[in-house]
């Protein structure tokens, strides 16, 4: 946890399976407890809701993607992921569109109510827990226009903490800066001054 | 009909051969040519998806959902498009298209073999793009080095792609290492020489050299390797080490790269105007509030495995006339 104090923000980026896993759901509680600016990327997200979730009364919050037997499976596998035995091109690929909250951050970065971003997953925030978990303070800030599948997650009363479960970073140019990433680096900058 | 610009590699790789190719595409945009990107990747697997990211880097995703080789995130930021994923053309796709054809009984009880029925799939997976795209120019990226076993039949594909659409259509540009020998104090370009040897042994002759080197190399030397290559002296290109890899289309269109393409494939343009991309540039080296950024994942041996992440926070950055200091952190080790 030291190594993490000198930083005006942090990133939690995608990744698969369970090493480092602990080491995330820390840098997750230590954003929340210190207010720093976190940004989640698809797995990255997930470590958010699954933190969230153990602060929150599920103690033993987890994924099934590290767990099988998860007492609480807040991010499971993806209906159309359970029988898939391929591992290559099978997950959830591409540009998908998603709707955006008003009054959330992701809103007051887009300016839009409904982007299209691309996505590489096969598990997802499990909507079993998606009212228990909004009544606890989590903000679902975009959905899938069908409202099924969580795609952004916020916390009220913290400076700037965003998950999405797609991937921004490939939609970013460099005459056009994605507007998450550049809310993300100036919660940064706030930050920083905040401490000065 | 596009016209084709093939980029090879030589002597090492992670030379920043897919940067050279994107920016040679920035250049032909900056003369308002239209240009699309084809990255081959001669290895086996279909596509990139199941690829460990500590070797490869990035699983870059296409808006139509391939997973795809890190190049092509270079591409989408160089020329400002969205590719599809048919730009992504490996070795896996080539042979599964071949023998779901030969199934299918498409060859007529013809007997399957690399030339011509390998090479011809890849002449048209190649002029899909073209078709599909309608572009000017397609960039195609070799991966790989000149030499790799499993690089020769695309190498053949694309020499025998120059014959048939004329040799002002194609055109082929080689991209090599010019290292410097600090106990020698001084360049060599016998690597170049050889790699270069390897590539005309396939029957290609490369019509641009460009030499990526650690720092400037002199005139004498693109001299030196213009004669024993046999390249047009004026298509000796030096592209030494930048900070930004935003600014190598400024430093190869230095040397009037893009007159000399435009020339080679006797196409009409406009007069260049890279002054957007240099504003870009300039935005990105300024020193405004500096924020570190500690971003904890499970791959940060290998700084490609979050490629796009870092660029996306360089972008951003530039927009706030800001800087951030990225830290990598092991997830393990917080």
């Amino acid at each position: 946890m030291e190594k993490i104090r000198k930083f005006n923000a942090l990133l939690i980026p995608g990744g698969f399976g369970e090493r480092g896993i602990t080491g995330k759901l820390d840098a997750v509680r230590y954003s929340i407890e210190e207010e720093i600016p976190l940004f989640g990327i698809c797995l990255g997200m997930q470590c958010m809701v699954i933190e969230y979730a153990r602060l929150h009364g599920w103690e033993d919050a987890n994924s099934t993607e590290f767990e099988s037997n998860a007492k609480h499976p807040v991010i499971d596998i993806m209906l159309e992921q359970e029988n898939i035995e391929n591992m290559g091109g099978t997950m959830r690929l591409g540009a998908y569109p998603c709707k955006i909250k008003e009054d959330t951050i992701a809103y007051e970065a887009y300016k839009e109510d409904l982007v299209n971003e691309r996505h590489r997953h096969r598990f997802e925030f499990n909507n079993e827990y998606r009212k228990s978990l909004e009544d606890e303070g989590l903000v679902i800030s975009g959905v899938s226009p069908d409202n099924v599948l969580v795609e952004m997650v916020e916390i009220k009363d913290h400076p700037w903490f965003l998950g999405c479960q797609f991937h921004p970073e490939f939609k970013s140019r460099p005459n056009n800066a994605h507007p998450i990433f550049v809310s993300f680096v100036k919660a940064a900058i706030d930050n920083k001054r905040k401490l000065v | 009909m596009s016209k084709y610009i093939v980029v090879t590699g030589g002597v090492v790789s992670s030379i920043g051969k897919g940067i050279t190719a994107a920016s040679i595409g920035r250049i032909l945009r900056s003369y308002g040519v239209d240009v699309t990107a084809i990255k081959i990747d001669p290895y086996l697997n279909w596509d990139s998806g199941t690829l460990n990211p500590y070797q490869h880097g990035e699983v870059f995703v296409t808006e139509d959902g391939m997973e795809t080789d890190l190049d092509l995130g270079h591409y989408e930021r160089f020329l400002n498009v969205n590719l599809s994923g048919e730009s992504n053309i490996t070795t896996g796709k080539v042979y599964s298209s071949v023998i779901n054809k030969e199934r299918k009984g498409d060859y007529l009880g013809s007997c399957v073999q690399i030339i011509p029925h390998i090479t011809d799939e890849i002449k048209s997976m190649i002029r899909e793009i073209s078709n599909k795209t309608q572009a000017e120019v397609v960039l195609v990226e070799v991966g790989g080095t000149v030499g790799d076993i499993e690089s020769q039949p695309f190498l053949e594909a694309l020499r025998q792609l120059r014959n048939e659409e004329g040799h002002d259509n194609v055109m082929f540009v080689h991209v090599t290492y010019v290292p410097y020998l600090r106990a020698a104090g001084e360049f060599k370009t016998k690597p170049t020489q050889h790699s270069t040897k390897e590539l005309r042994s396939t029957g290609i002759n490369p019509d641009m050299i460009i030499c990526r080197s650690e720092l400037p190399i002199d005139s004498h030397l693109k001299d030196k390797i213009a004669h024993f290559c046999d390249v047009e002296r004026k298509a000796v290109i030096n592209a030494p080490d930048v900070h930004s890899i935003y600014e190598v289309p400024i430093i190869l269109n230095r040397e009037n790269m893009g007159d000399y393409i435009l020339n080679r494939l006797k196409m009409e343009a406009h007069k260049p105007d890279l002054y957007e991309w240099s504003q870009i540039v300039e935005s990105l080296k300024l020193d405004g509030t500096r924020v570190k950024i500690g971003i904890i994942g499970k791959y940060v041996e290998l700084e490609d495995a979050y490629i796009s992440i870092r660029e996306a926070l360089k972008h951003a950055a530039a927009e706030l006339g800001a800087k951030v200091d990225i830290e990598w952190i092991r997830a393990e080790d917080t």
